[in-house]
Parts: C-alpha cells; structure tokens; sequence
C-alpha cells in the first residue's frame, strides 16, 4: 500500500471515529448500548435530531473547506492561500447578509445569495490578480476583498433594520454548527458533495501548475477551463458550507499544511486527503466547543480562528525562514 | 516523425504590441534550429507562437500542413514539448514526479502506467539525471535543475522541442552536457529549437540559425552563412569574427559597431 493510501486510510479511519464521538459526545453523553435497546427511548431524538445533522454538516463543511484550500494553494502555488484568508468566506458572508435588504424573501434565498457572494469572491479574486500567478498579488487580492466584504457586512450591521437582523448578521460572521436540522444538510450536501467533485477535477491541472502558467499551458492544460472549475467548485463548496453555519475560517488553510508532510506536496495527491483532514478538522473543532464548561456554548468559527491564527502566524515566520 | 513546423504571415503581439509582423519561415525535423538575437527581439514571442501558446493575432503556424490553433491542446501538446525560459518549480516535488509531469497529455484523467513510468525512467537517463531521481526538486543546484528539467520535456516524446534559454546560467561543462542531450534527440528525428544568447554555442550545436532582430528575421541558414559579422552588426550592433577550427566554427565579439 502507497503511503498516501495509507494515510486516506487512517483519515477515514479518524473522521468515524470523530463522528461517533460527535454522535454521542456533548453536555450529554449518550449510552449508546442501551439506547440500541430501547428503541423508543427519547435520547434517539436528542441523537436523530440536534447530533446527527451537526456531524453531517461538520463532515461536509470541513471537506469542503479542506479541499477548497488545497486546491487554492495548488492553484496559486502559495502556501497562505484558503477561503477564508482570500476573502471568499467574507463575501459568502455579505451575500447572505444583504439579503435583509431585499424587499422579498423566498426560503432559500439566503443560501442561495451566499453562494452568489462566494462566486463573485473567487470571481474577483481571479480577475483582480489576473494570470501573474504572483504570491504577493494574490494576497493583495484577497486582503482587497477581505477588506470590502468586511467593510460591507458592518455596515449593514450598523444599518440592520431590526434587532433580530443583528443577531443574524452576528451569526453568519461568527460561524456554528449548534441548532442545525437535516433540512439544512439536505440543503447543503447536494451543493457541497457537487463542489467537491468540481475541486477534484481540477487534479490534473493543479499537478502540471507546479510547473507555471506556461508550463502548464505547453502541458495541454485549458488554464480558462481550470479556472471556472476552481471558481466554481470553491463557490459551491465554500458558499454552501457559509450559507447554513456561517463563516468558519482556517479549515483550509492548516489542512494541507499539516498533511504535505505525510502525503508529499504534490497538488492533486493533497485533495482527498485534504478533504478528509477538514472534515476531522473541523468535527473536533465542534466537538472541543460543545465540551468547552462555558456558560454559552463557544462559537465554532470563533475557536477556529482562536486556533486558526497562531498558525497562520507560524506559517508566516516559517516561510520568513526559508525566504530568508 | 513529422515532418515541417512552418510559419505563413505570422504576426504576434504581447497585449497591443505588434512583436513579430509577418514572418514566414519552415522548420524541418530532425535538425537544431537555433533562435538568436538581441534582447527584446522577440525570440521568446516567437517560440510561444510556435509551440501554440501565443494564438497569431494574423497568419498562422501550421504542423505538418495542419493549423496549429486547430488542434486540441493535449493533441498539441503531444506533439510540442516546450521549456519555458527559467521554469518555475512551485512545490517540494520528488524529481521522478516533477520529470513524470511530461507524460501529462498522454495520461489523460488515468494515472501513470508501468510503460510511463519507463519512459520516464529513459527521460532520466537520456538527459543525465538518473542520479536525481530521488531528490527533492527544490533542492537542485542550477545544472541538476536544468538537466532535470529537459527530462521532463523528453519524457512527454515530443516530435519538437521547443526550448527557450535552456543553456543560459549554465557552467561551460553543464552547457555541453544539455547540448549533447537535446542534439541527439535531433538526430534520432526529433526537430529542435533553441533560442540562445552565446553565439559560438549557436554556432557548434546548430544546423541552422535564424537571426531575429525588431521582430525581423535578419538572416536563417547554416551558421557560416547566418552567424556572418555583417549579419550580426546589424542585429547586436557588435563587430564580430567568425572562425572556422578543427573543433567547429565559433565566433568572437571583438567590440560595439
């Protein structure tokens, strides 16, 4: 067996494990062997109806996280890239939030403009840096969109029509997976397991990128076609995963940094198992908030960030060193 | 084999800058063409346009009677192997893998196969770096990086080879040894291209020289017809000598024109 297939292996191995934790981890522990034999016990409801659609969606959102990250950094040929760091979690963000200016609602009008936001995102950002493939553009890109999607979301904060509004601007900037139904996972999955499968066709083109533009290009890679499917996959995959538990940042970026070691750096061997490592990821990102003793329960896309920055910070003195 | 790589009326621009205007000119395999001329000149422009990266903005270049812009680019890129001047390697990629990247429009979305991986393995030997099989590509020094990287256009077998700077930054020993790799796959029916800055080099490696100078072609024929002091003083603006020795021709700059 190849080392990466081993490693997919023990991430599967990790993600079932996080999930039956998930399941039956949380104020409550759940006794799984008597609950089996009491099918009619309430617990089942507290198992069927508030822990499974959580770990269904912390699964998806991590997956898609992690992938979307791998396949940026594959994409940019730089290590600080990820959705939330470019910006296209922000504007996933401020699609969904602008949607409390519309004069009409329908109900799955706020996901969709999420989505909408996470594609003008990527739009955006591929437009903005253009075909330099430049590190420092890049960034520059995001930061831009950073900046205005975040500049966007506090004034319709500090515009908000109702009190209720604020709550549900705060909620979409802060990011949980507390309170989800399976409604929202059969709103989500389709959207996701639909980006994730764009991602991963962007393979081919990712490995031959090692290689620059143009040596892609020379390689018969249609860099436009790589593009949309980037674009698109990212938008569907990130915007999804925003649209029902808000913005969780880092997921992205620290998977494909913790994995390079174990599975080599090569772009397209790094997707599935980036995807797998964000689902871990995040499930016990979720699972640490639920086990957190705090009065409220901590939000998840705060504790990610609380995790998520030091490491960013590590990567950048890292990459300092060996620029150095 | 194939058999012509030809330009008819080739005009090419870098965003509203005409760099070539109708240029006609018909490359036979099996010979290294080297490209030569000042900086700017547009031998790179001119490289891009051949191996179909850059898309005529009039004209066309056309394999084998069939227009390059025609051609899918996997079918093209089977056909045109093409190192980019100074080729950037992105991640920390194994050697064996990076050089594995040529056999990219042969593979298709299915992996590499056992007769790819001896193909690449040939790539390797062919261009002297089967030692640097296992290495970590960033870690190459500029003669390991440069060998390694002509292992990856051979490993795609391409009928041309197009190659920009593919000796420049080279030390003299470094030099000869990647001139002898890409002259033998000429030999063996591969046609070459080269565009280059060291005038006696173009001279001893070449068949046939094309002197390119403000996006014209100045002179194209054997060196000691296109490497010829007039030819050059109007291209580089340098006075030149061209000797003939037991060991090939080579050519001296002796001074400004």
């Amino acid at each position: 067996m190849s080392r990466r297939a081993a490693v997919i292996l023990g991430l599967s191995a990790l993600v079932l494990i996080l999930s039956t934790a998930s399941l039956l981890v949380g104020r409550t522990v759940l006794p799984l062997g008597d609950m089996l034999a009491r099918p009619e016990d309430p617990l089942w409801a507290i198992l069927l109806e508030l822990r499974l659609p959580r770990t269904l969606l912390a699964i998806l959102i991590g997956a898609g996280l992690g992938l979307a990250g791998a396949a940026l950094q594959g994409y940019t040929r730089n290590p600080l890239a990820d959705p939330g760091v470019l910006g296209v979690s922000a504007c996933a963000a401020l699609g969904a939030v602008l949607t409390l200016w519309l004069p009409f609602a329908f109900p799955l009008l706020q996901p969709l403009a999420a989505m909408a936001g996470a594609l003008a995102g990527v739009g955006l950002l591929l437009g903005l840096s253009g075909s330099a493939g430049s590190m420092t553009v890049f960034l520059l890109a995001g930061v831009v969109l950073n900046t205005i999607a975040g500049a966007g979301v506090a004034l319709a904060l500090s515009l908000a029509p109702t009190p209720w509004a604020v709550n549900g601007i705060i909620d979409w900037l802060m990011g949980s997976l507390a309170d989800r139904s399976l409604e929202d996972v059969a709103f989500a999955g389709p959207f996701i397991l639909a980006g994730l499968v764009l991602l991963v066709l962007t393979g081919r083109a990712l490995d031959a990128l090692t290689l620059g533009e143009s040596g892609a290009a020379s390689l018969g890679i249609d860099l436009s076609r790589t593009r949309a499917l980037l674009a698109a996959g990212t938008a569907l995959a990130v915007g999804a995963g925003v649209a029902v538990a808000g913005v969780i940042g880092f997921a992205g970026l620290v998977t494909p940094h913790l994995l390079r070691p174990l599975v080599g750096a090569r772009p397209k061997g790094l997707l599935w198992p980036s995807a797998l490592g964000g689902a871990a990821i995040v499930l016990a990102g979720d699972l640490a908030v639920r086990l957190t003793p705090s009065a409220a329960e901590v939000r998840l896309g705060v504790a990610m960030a609380c995790l998520g920055g030091p490491f960013f910070l590590f990567l950048l003195l890292s990459l300092r060193r060996r620029m150095a | 084999m194939s058999g012509v790589l030809e330009a008819r009326g080739l005009t090419l621009k870098r965003g509203r800058r005409e760099i070539l205007a109708g240029l006609d000119l018909s490359l036979r395999a099996g010979e290294v063409t080297a490209l030569v001329g000042p900086n700017g000149a547009g031998k790179s422009t001119l490289l891009a346009g051949l191996c179909g990266l850059l898309a005529p903005a009039a004209g066309a270049v056309r394999l084998d009677g069939q227009d390059l812009s025609a051609l899918p680019p996997m079918a093209r890129a089977r056909r045109i192997g093409f190192l980019p001047q100074m080729p950037e390697i992105a991640w920390p990629l194994e050697v064996r893998i990076l050089v594995g990247l040529g056999r990219t429009p042969h593979i298709g979305a299915r992996g590499l196969s056992a007769a790819d991986a001896r193909i690449i393995d040939a790539a390797l030997e062919e261009a002297g770096a089967a030692d640097l099989a296992e290495r970590d590509a960033s870690t190459l020094s500029g003669g390991e990086r440069a060998r390694v990287m002509i292992a990856r256009v051979l490993a795609g077998e391409p009928d041309w080879l197009l190659a920009d700077e593919p000796l420049a930054g080279l030390d003299p020993g470094c030099q000869i040894d990647a001139a002898e790799t890409l002259v033998r796959r000429a030999r063996a029916g591969c046609g070459v291209v080269l565009t280059l800055h060291d005038l006696t080099l173009a001279a001893r490696i070449a068949d046939r020289v094309l002197v390119l100078a403000e996006g014209r072609l100045l002179a194209d024929g054997p060196p000691e017809v296109a490497l010829v002091p007039d030819v050059l003083a109007r291209a580089f603006a340098v006075r030149t000598a061209l000797r003939r020795g037991p060991e090939g021709a080579s050519v001296d700059v002796l001074g400004r024109a």
